[in-house]
């Protein structure tokens, strides 16, 4: 064996057993004093891992046009996507103009994402402030759910306005909640466009 | 010896030598890099964690790293992933009208309009912080703005809010309004705009003569007058003399009683939207009922007040004849304030008075759930008796007249001041004493909770005296405000409910401190009867802040 070879390997034999000796004696070291301490829900939000949102909300349809289909009172349903993510709970705020859109209801699925047993917790519309809240989830031993399901019905009717057109709008208060994260898994919500109005040409007098 | 080329040269006539050091040279060429890479990420992240966008009114923090500084009048919103400026004098084009997308872990952002410049209502971090844009805000001497600091969102936990002169940031409605607006929304009385002049001081029997002046929760019951309130956050309350109004000979039918505080303004109090608040008064055989379901109408709180200095402090004035009140207990309970050290499983020991002058609140307060086992009648009520956590930590916040935060008066900063109560195992009541500090004498709003309840409010406008100590009435706390967030939101949601949730099933979202918090009836267990504690609360669902 070459002179420079039979170095190479006790140099590396040299180092080798350097390595290990630094890392045997940093097992022996004696590891500090564990101070039980209670864990608070700060900390359990650095320890949790968060969830990367992909959760969408939307209406459908996403637009009603008052000013081609004129009714007494409109209907539209409230879906969420969960695009694979497992849910414990949703909660939507919604504001609305409430001198134009009246008579506002929502009403809870009956078959929603979160089975038939889903619990609500609350369910208000205030007709003055145009803003409506509904939250609900899975019951106490439900597991977390995910697909594509109702959440709610939403039903109104409109007042006479010169608007060309309204939104009901998600706040910012909405969310999406997983027993396995602390953040908010809502990625988007799309708001509803109702249309009032057509833009008309400007009549020509006589 | 041979030269380093010979070595080379040598190494690379051996087909394996000069594998291992082509490998060799391979890592070494990507080790460097990788690290030199990897050192510099670190002190740019440190660097930028550093950042500090020094000039609130030039650049302020965009995101919760402090990594971006957003222009004067643009606004910080969370968009695809990062967060963006938008609108002011740079930043990107607002997104799309009808679309929101909402951070995954940062605070979700305000919404305000594009265009630059802080709308009415939009948050704001400091005072001064606002910049007038639309004319509408009330501008300070520096040319912007004055967030109405004491008056917008004031709320621990809340952020500031720019209101136009003359308005506050209403919580429920989400915008500036007036007082007027903003009690019509959340279903209480607010308090009275004049604090009146205290004369003395809460009474108790049998010290002479003079005024008295306390409060009495609803329903109260006075001899000869009772008083019945109903409906969502009735406050019945009657002062002394010395205010300045006297009840006369035409009770019930003079209005006048019906003032807030010695108050002339109609708009003080209103009635809650979807909700009446009624108040009846009955004397003398005849009965008086009102329903606030109008605005404009002030029927609230209800003066009794005996005229100067003809009844004795323990005694109102009502009509021509002096009546015995039923006066506020003496205290007998007290407990160190903070620091709060929470004992489990221990026999209580509430029977210290509170330290000569001191300035004292003292507190009793009932949680659902735990209490008798047994009704009256014999029927079995699930309540637990036996509480685990024999001492635990209260949390008071005092409020001026106009509903502003003005604990920081007592403790010099703005925290709730924190005391313990101990649990009352006769009453199946938490009692004890919170030392108010240095607090000035005047009628407060008191609010108070526990650690995993809503904040609710003392019935009346308690007068507390400096270097005395003042009872307030006992308080039956609404339970299931276990996630607040920062500082405390106090109110019920679903990030209450689905913490409560993964409490019960053990899930690594709820630490051990609040999955202690999730046994409302602390029992030890977080079942079913604590789930139904909880969903009573969501009844309530708004804390007393949130008025």
């Amino acid at each position: 064996m070459p002179k420079k070879t039979t170095t190479l390997i006790i140099v590396l034999l040299i180092f080798t057993a350097g390595l290990i000796y630094i890392a045997i004696q940093t097992e022996k070291e004696t590891p500090p004093p564990i101070t039980e301490e209670p864990v608070t829900q700060e900390t359990v939000k650095d320890i949790v891992p968060t969830i990367q949102p992909r959760t969408d909300i939307f209406f459908t349809p996403q637009t009603i046009d008052y000013a081609q289909n004129p009714q007494p009172s409109y209907t539209t349903d409230i879906l969420i996507n969960t695009n694979g993510q497992l849910i414990s709970g949703v909660q939507i705020e919604l504001s609305y103009d409430p001198e134009i859109l009246a008579s506002v209801t929502i009403n809870p699925a009956v078959d929603s994402i979160f089975g038939t047993n889903a619990a609500i917790l609350v369910n208000s519309v205030d007709q003055e402030l145009g803003r409506i809240t509904l939250a609900m989830a899975g019951g106490l031993n439900d597991a977390e759910v995910s697909g594509t399901g109702k959440i709610a019905t939403l039903t109104f009717s409109t007042n006479f306005s010169t608007t060309p057109s309204t939104q009901i709008s998600f706040l910012p208060k909405t969310t999406v909640r997983s027993l396995k994260s602390t953040n908010s898994l809502l990625k988007s919500a799309q708001s509803l466009t109702v249309i009032l109005n057509s833009p008309t040409a400007t009549p020509t007098g006589l | 010896m041979q030269s380093l080329k010979e070595l080379i040269e040598g190494a690379f006539f051996h087909s394996w030598q000069r594998t291992f050091m082509v490998l060799g040279g391979l890592v070494l060429a990507i080790a460097l890099p990788v690290t030199i890479i990897l050192t510099q990420s670190q002190q740019d992240i440190r660097q930028r964690a550093a950042t500090v966008c020094t000039d609130p009114y030039v650049s302020t923090p965009c995101g919760s790293n402090t990594t971006k500084c957003c222009a004067q009048g643009s606004t910080c919103d969370f968009v695809s992933g990062s967060w963006r400026c938008s609108g002011g004098s740079g930043g990107i084009p607002t997104p799309t009208p009808n679309s929101i997308t909402i951070a995954p872990t940062e605070p979700v952002p305000t919404y305000t309009q594009a265009g630059g410049g802080f709308p009415e209502g939009s948050q704001c971090k400091i005072q001064n912080d606002c910049l007038a844009t639309n004319g509408n805000l009330q501008y300070g001497s520096n040319g912007k703005s004055i967030c109405q600091y004491d008056f917008c969102g004031n709320v621990s936990g809340q952020s500031k809010h720019c209101c136009p002169a003359g308005t506050q940031y209403c919580p429920s409605l989400g915008k500036c309004s007036d007082n007027i607006e903003c009690a019509s929304v959340v279903g209480s009385c607010l308090a009275p705009t004049a604090t009146p002049t205290p004369k003395s001081t809460t009474p108790s029997p049998g010290d002479g003569t003079g005024s008295g002046q306390g409060s009495l929760s609803c329903p109260v019951s006075v001899s000869g007058v009772t008083t019945t309130c109903s409906g969502t956050t009735v406050t019945c309350k009657w002062t002394d003399s010395n205010s300045g109004t006297i009840l006369n000979s035409s009770l019930p039918y003079n209005a006048d009683i019906y003032k807030v505080d010695g108050s002339t303004s109609s708009t003080n109090c209103r009635a809650s939207y979807g909700g009446t608040t009624n108040c009846t008064i009955n004397f003398a055989g005849k009965t008086l009922t009102q329903t606030n379901a109008a605005p404009g109408t002030y029927n609230c709180v209800v003066q009794a007040v005996p005229a100067n200095n003809t009844c004795t402090s323990s005694s109102v004035k009502i009509s021509s004849s002096c009546t015995i009140q039923s006066a506020s207990p003496t205290p007998t309970f007290t407990s160190t304030p903070t620091p709060v050290t929470e004992t489990v499983g221990t026999s209580p020991s509430p029977s210290v008075s509170p330290s000569a002058g001191t300035t004292s609140l003292s507190i009793s307060v009932a949680l659902p759930g735990i209490g008798s086992n047994t009704s009256a009648t014999g029927v079995k009520l699930n309540n637990n008796e036996n509480p685990k956590r024999i001492t635990r930590e209260v949390e008071v916040r005092l409020e001026s007249s106009e509903g502003s935060d003005v604990t920081t008066l007592a403790t010099g900063n703005s925290s709730p001041i924190k005391g313990a109560l101990t649990f009352d195992p006769a009453s199946f009541t938490y009692k004890g004493f919170v030392n108010l500090g240095s607090i000035p004498t005047a009628n407060y709003i008191v609010l108070v909770r526990l650690d995993n309840t809503l904040y609710s409010e003392a019935p009346g406008f308690p007068l507390i005296t400096q270097e005395q100590n003042t009872t307030i009435p006992n308080l039956t706390l609404v339970p299931g405000d276990i996630d607040r967030g920062t500082g405390g939101d106090d109110i019920l949601n679903l990030d209450d409910y689905v913490l409560f949730v993964a409490c019960y099933q053990g899930e690594a979202i709820c630490a051990s401190e609040t999955s202690t918090k999730a046994d409302f009836d602390d029992d030890g267990d977080r079942d079913i009867f604590d789930l139904n504690i909880m969903q009573r609360g969501f009844e309530k669902r708004q804390g007393a802040t949130q008025r």
